[in-house]
């Protein structure tokens, strides 16, 4: 049975924390949700316990109406069914809901503590809904992919915000098609990777999200619990329109001549009989819309990261749920998953593996009002008049293309969104990529009565060379010095491909140095690519001032020129490659001898540090620099035992939480350290894993089922906890002698604030990667 | 607090994922062996590459990769939940269950309802049906917010002819989860319980309030057949049908047609009398992807001539 404990020994009863900065506003938020023409939900989280208050009105000046404490929801983590699963402890979050609103009426709000404002001002507003089958012209914005908190996200984020500024034509909503808070959609990276850089248009718009496959790694759509659905108030009942769905994992809403339909396409039943197809079935034929608009993660058309000939799940996505909602008039379908961007003809009855195009096109032009010309469609919902399919897996991820899906008619390899305009009778879809340049359009008309031909001859898109497994970047071990770190690296080539036909292929070598303290030289490259032929290798020389941290590291982006767009070759299209910059291991520390016996009780005495040296600058997991909370450890021999001091910095200590495990559980989810052994050139490693609880773990080479001698002891104290830990060195074989390297690695696990660090980082693979571990070289005697 | 099973089985998957590139299966897979190559398989690496081999269908790579955690990790239960469900894909019955039994026994309480469901699915698939509803009870007791359980055990309740109870446990299932496709449901079960009195007011209201008729239309016909089962072929229940056929036809891809919509036709063909058409469709909606449990659930309510 697990069960779950407060740390806070006596000690720690009597303990003031203080109200930092952060904890004067809200920790999230606060943002919308659910929003119809007469209600929408306020969502915001503070650190610790308030009194909930949401003031509204018409003026940002006038908050005339209020809803209290009594009526706003909030949840924390714990134990109850409506709790958060993965929260930062003690942190609550409040749900309130604004009823009695006017339909299309803009609305300031602010949220309090008690009398105390949180959160507020002129940039807190939101408009409520139209009324359903209102022909009110309105704007979303569709993002998928996204999560990383990197500089992709942002710029396409960016280019976003500038363009509806300089339109001054702001979104109405936001789409959401999955993977939002990469890598596993943690409450921590939901944070960072969502709340944090859409935090302006989150507090005036509603994001209504579908959950992709990385939020699934947490967030489990069968019982719809988990960060993601933490996160995120969705309609189960028809609460925004559409029919009750009972779930928050699929469900619809209007928006006024709209009906937008979400599924979940990656842990529920998608077969026909399964719940969600029955549901969709049952939507699909009561709404009375004038466009339906379906979005969910995985594409049943790709061939970018993702080939939906292949994967089980999009192909399912195809066979079973395309057919209901084809037959039921569905006007666009947008996804994510796949890391391009991919739209296609108006198709209907693609559901055959593999996809063929052939009879399934109903246009087979652009759908560009100035190219070929819009779409047409009958006015009204009608069944099989087509559809266009759009993936934006190309929010913010690294980009991947394997092929060309038959039914597509633009596939980009660049990061971007689609911004979809609805004016009555015509969609307008537009690729905005991160530079702000408008890469595709498409509009689509539904307007009388339109008869459509099925196109049987398709001029099929240029074929596709893969560059992806091209090139190689091999980094030399790094020079430091007190000035600062140098190292070296060159990218190689692999040979090209002879059915290269295109003229002028190149690719270009760009290093971001964004937010990094390192200077690449040369900054930029062209390579030439010629046909058959291996491109030289180039060299890069790399420095920065910093020695003590190298991180984050610069990123190398290869733009190949190489694919045409059109069969005529004039226009090339980008594929953008970025390399992992991976840096060697460069920690380096003495492991002194130690002049007496250490105590194993988690006190620390001057004695038994005498001569070793304090190792600190530990290295935030994702390689974003230094971890902000401290941790400070000493590393000795003593009888050819590992001595390690490790203090664990921590203000927060009254908010450790931590599981009763059994010994070799799962105590990396708690807060602890993991040591990790390996004698130099040995083939095995060890892993040691104490949590604050004082309870142990150990593997060799991941086989649990190895138990070591060791022993371990843990002292909490008021804004810290000290573990001392001794581990007999005679699992490596004979004694070390003077001169030897133990390669070694310190990792925190800091789940109060959900920051992991590493003494040596292992370029995000994990902490089971020796040849990532750093040395401590055995002085004399 | 809850726990389930799968979510075991993705936290174990942590470590790895948080480095993973978000590449295709093939690459992962690729980059997965690399990692197994060079540190010795571990349960975090082989469950995710298992998962991989998954998604692209190469379902005996996966299990040899989950067999192969479980003889490092003996009692991993997600390793165990996932060897059920493949084997239960593969529609090998007998090993599914004894995976699922496995998971059982090992998993903790909090997981046992997840459990429960899937172990009804095998006997469900091994014909057991009273047994796979014993177990559905149980799963609905500890999880009561499951659409697709209620569902599922609705049709279990139908098979054994257990009128009332389907009636009752779908009505309970719409009153908690709000969800309408077992009101739905429960309007079908209604109607085959004798109690399309019930039914009609309510088939009438979705009537007039649906853009799509065609599956309202058919169940009205169905509540009227039901209670003037004398006149079953009466003019104002053919009229309906006819509607119902006449809409379908209009929603059907002539080369790929939704095999949903075929069954519904069926249905409307062997109200109306019509039992070679009705078999007509059905075979037709099997050839274009029909399941065995949409093509069975259909030919219960079908009077249809068997080939």
């Amino acid at each position: 049975m697990i069960k779950y404990f407060h740390f806070p020994l006596l000690v720690l009863l009597t303990l003031t924390i203080p109200v930092t900065a952060q904890e004067e506003g809200p920790l999230r938020g606060p943002y919308l949700a659910q929003s119809t023409p007469s209600s929408i939900v306020i969502v915001w989280r503070t650190a610790n316990k308030t009194e909930p208050v949401v003031r509204f009105g018409i003026s940002p000046k006038d908050l005339q109406s209020q809803v209290t404490a009594q009526a706003i929801k909030n949840r924390t983590k714990g134990t109850e069914a409506e709790s958060l699963s993965d929260a930062p402890v003690g942190s609550v979050q409040f749900e309130a809901q604004l009823t009695d609103l006017k339909p299309e009426t803009k609305y300031y709000y602010a949220v309090y503590d008690g009398e105390k404002l949180l959160a507020g001002g002129s940039d807190y507003h939101f408009t409520t809904h139209p009324l359903p089958n209102t022909k009110k012209p309105f704007r979303f914005w569709v993002v998928g992919d996204s999560g990383t908190g990197g500089t992709d996200q942002t710029r396409v984020n960016d280019a976003m915000l500038a363009l509806t500024a300089k339109q001054k034509r702001p979104l109405d909503f936001y789409l959401h098609v999955g993977d939002m808070a990469y890598h596993t959609g943690t409450d921590k990276q939901f944070q960072k990777n969502f709340f944090k850089p859409y935090e302006e248009t989150l507090r005036q718009v509603v994001c209504w999200p579908s959950m992709g496959n990385h939020e699934g790694t947490s967030s489990d759509g069968k019982t719809a619990t988990g960060p993601y659905y933490d996160a995120y108030v969705t309609p189960t009942r028809g609460e925004a329109g559409g029919l009750a769905s009972g779930t928050e994992a699929y469900y619809s809403f209007d928006y006024a001549n709209v009906h937008f339909i979400c599924l979940n396409s990656h842990d529920l039943d998608r077969s026909t009989t399964g719940a969600m197809a029955q549901w969709l079935k049952a939507d699909l034929e009561m709404t009375r819309a004038d466009w339906i608009v379906a979005f969910f993660h995985h594409p049943p058309y790709t061939k970018g990261s993702h080939d939906s000939d292949k994967e089980t799940q999009l192909i399912e996505i195809r066979a079973n749920i395309m057919p209901i909602l084809e037959s039921a008039g569905v006007d666009l379908v947008l996804t994510g998953h796949s890391h391009i961007y991919e739209r296609s003809m108006l198709i209907d009855g693609a559901y055959d593996t593999p996809t063929v195009a052939e009879n399934f096109v109903l246009d087979a032009g652009d759908g560009n009002p100035e190219g070929d010309g819009a779409y047409r469609k009958s006015s009204g919902l009608h069944p099989h008049e087509g559809t266009v399919q759009v993936v934006t897996g190309n929010g913010g991820t690294k980009l991947t293309r394997n092929g060309t899906m038959p039914v597509m008619k633009r596939i980009l390899m660049e990061h971007g969104s689609v911004i979809v305009d609805v004016d009555n009778d015509t969609l307008t879809a537009i690729m905005l990529n991160a530079d702000g340049e408008e890469r595709d359009l498409f509009s689509i008309i539904k307007r009388g009565q339109v008869k459509l031909e099925r196109v049987t001859q398709i001029k099929p898109l240029p074929p596709f060379i893969s560059v992806n497994r091209l090139a190689n970047l091999k980094m030399e071990p790094l020079s430091l010095s007190k000035s600062g770190a140098t190292t070296s690296g060159v990218v190689t080539f692999g040979r090209i491909p002879k059915d290269l036909v295109v003229e002028n292929a190149r690719a270009r070598i760009v290093w971001d140095t964004a937010d990094t303290s390192w200077k690449v030289s040369p900054p930029e490259v062209v390579v030439s690519l010629k046909a058959g032929e291996t491109p030289p290798p180039q060299k890069f020389s790399f420095s920065t001032a910093s020695d003590k941290n190298v991180y984050p590291l610069p990123s190398a982006r290869i733009v190949y020129n190489i694919n045409p767009l059109e069969d005529n070759g004039k226009e090339m299209m980008n594929d953008t490659v970025t390399l992992k910059v991976k840096i060697a291991p460069y920690k380096r520390a003495p492991l002194a001898r130690m002049k007496t016996d250490p105590t194993i009780d988690g006190v620390l005495n001057k004695n038994e540090l005498a001569g070793l040296t304090p190792q600190t600058d530990l290295i935030e997991s994702e390689g974003t620099g230094l971890a902000e909370q401290p941790t400070e450890f000493y590393v000795g021999l003593r009888n050819n035992q590992l001595y390690l001091a490790v203090i664990s910095h921590e203000p927060a200590m009254d908010k450790m939480l931590n599981v009763e495990r059994e010994h070799d559980g799962e105590l990396w989810k708690d807060e602890g350290v993991e040591i990790l052994l390996q004698r130099e050139g040995a083939p095995d490693f060890y892993h040691f894993i104490v949590n604050a609880a004082g309870q142990r773990y150990d593997s060799k080479t991941s086989k649990l089922e190895w138990n070591g001698e060791w022993s371990t002891a843990v002292k909490l104290e008021k804004d810290r906890w000290v573990s001392e830990t001794l581990i007999p060195l005679d699992i490596l074989g004979p004694p070390l002698k003077a001169g030897e390297v133990l390669r070694f690695n310190l990792v925190r696990n800091n789940q109060i604030r959900q920051e992991f660090s590493q003494w040596s980082h292992t370029n995000r693979d994990g902490n089971l990667k020796p040849n990532y571990y750093g040395s401590l070289v055995v002085e004399e005697e | 607090m809850r726990s389930h099973a799968l979510l075991l089985v993705l936290a174990l998957l942590w470590p790895i994922s948080r480095t993973s590139a978000h590449d295709s299966p093939e690459h992962s897979i690729e980059e997965l062996t690399e990692h197994i190559r060079q540190e010795g398989a571990s349960v975090p690496l082989l469950l995710s590459r298992a998962s991989d081999y998954r998604v692209l269908g190469r379902l005996e790579l996966a299990i040899a990769d989950l067999q192969q955690a479980l003889k490092l990790e003996p009692k991993q239960v997600g390793a165990l939940v996932e060897l059920a469900r493949i084997h239960l894909t593969m529609r090998k019955i007998d090993a599914a269950l004894r995976w699922s039994n496995k998971a059982l026994a090992a998993a903790p309480p909090g997981d046992h309802a997840y459990l429960y469901a899937l172990r009804a699915d095998i006997y469900a698939a091994k014909n057991q049906y009273q047994k796979a509803l014993s177990d559905y009870n149980r799963a609905l007791t500890d999880d009561a917010m499951q659409v697709d359980w209620y569902l599922n055990r609705a049709r279990l309740q139908e098979l054994l002819r257990l009128s009332a109870e389907r009636i009752a446990g779908l009505a309970h299932g719409t009153k908690k989860t709000g969800s309408v496709t077992l009101e739905n449901e429960w309007i079908e079960a209604l109607i085959d319980g004798g109690q399309a009195d019930r039914a009609l007011p309510l088939i009438e209201s979705h009537l007039r309030q649906a853009r799509l008729k065609s599956s309202w239309r058919i169940r009205r016909a169905r509540a009227l057949s039901a209670l003037n089962s004398h006149e079953k072929h009466s003019p104002q229940i053919q009229e309906e049908l006819n509607q119902a056929i006449s809409e379908i036809n209009a929603r059907l891809n002539p080369s790929q047609p939704d095999p949903s919509l075929l069954l519904d036709r069926a249905l409307a063909y062997s109200l109306m009398g019509e039992k070679v058409k009705a078999r007509h469709d059905i075979d037709l909606a099997q050839k274009h992807g029909a399941t065995i449990r949409q093509v069975t659930s259909i030919e219960r309510r079908c009077d249809t001539d068997r080939p």
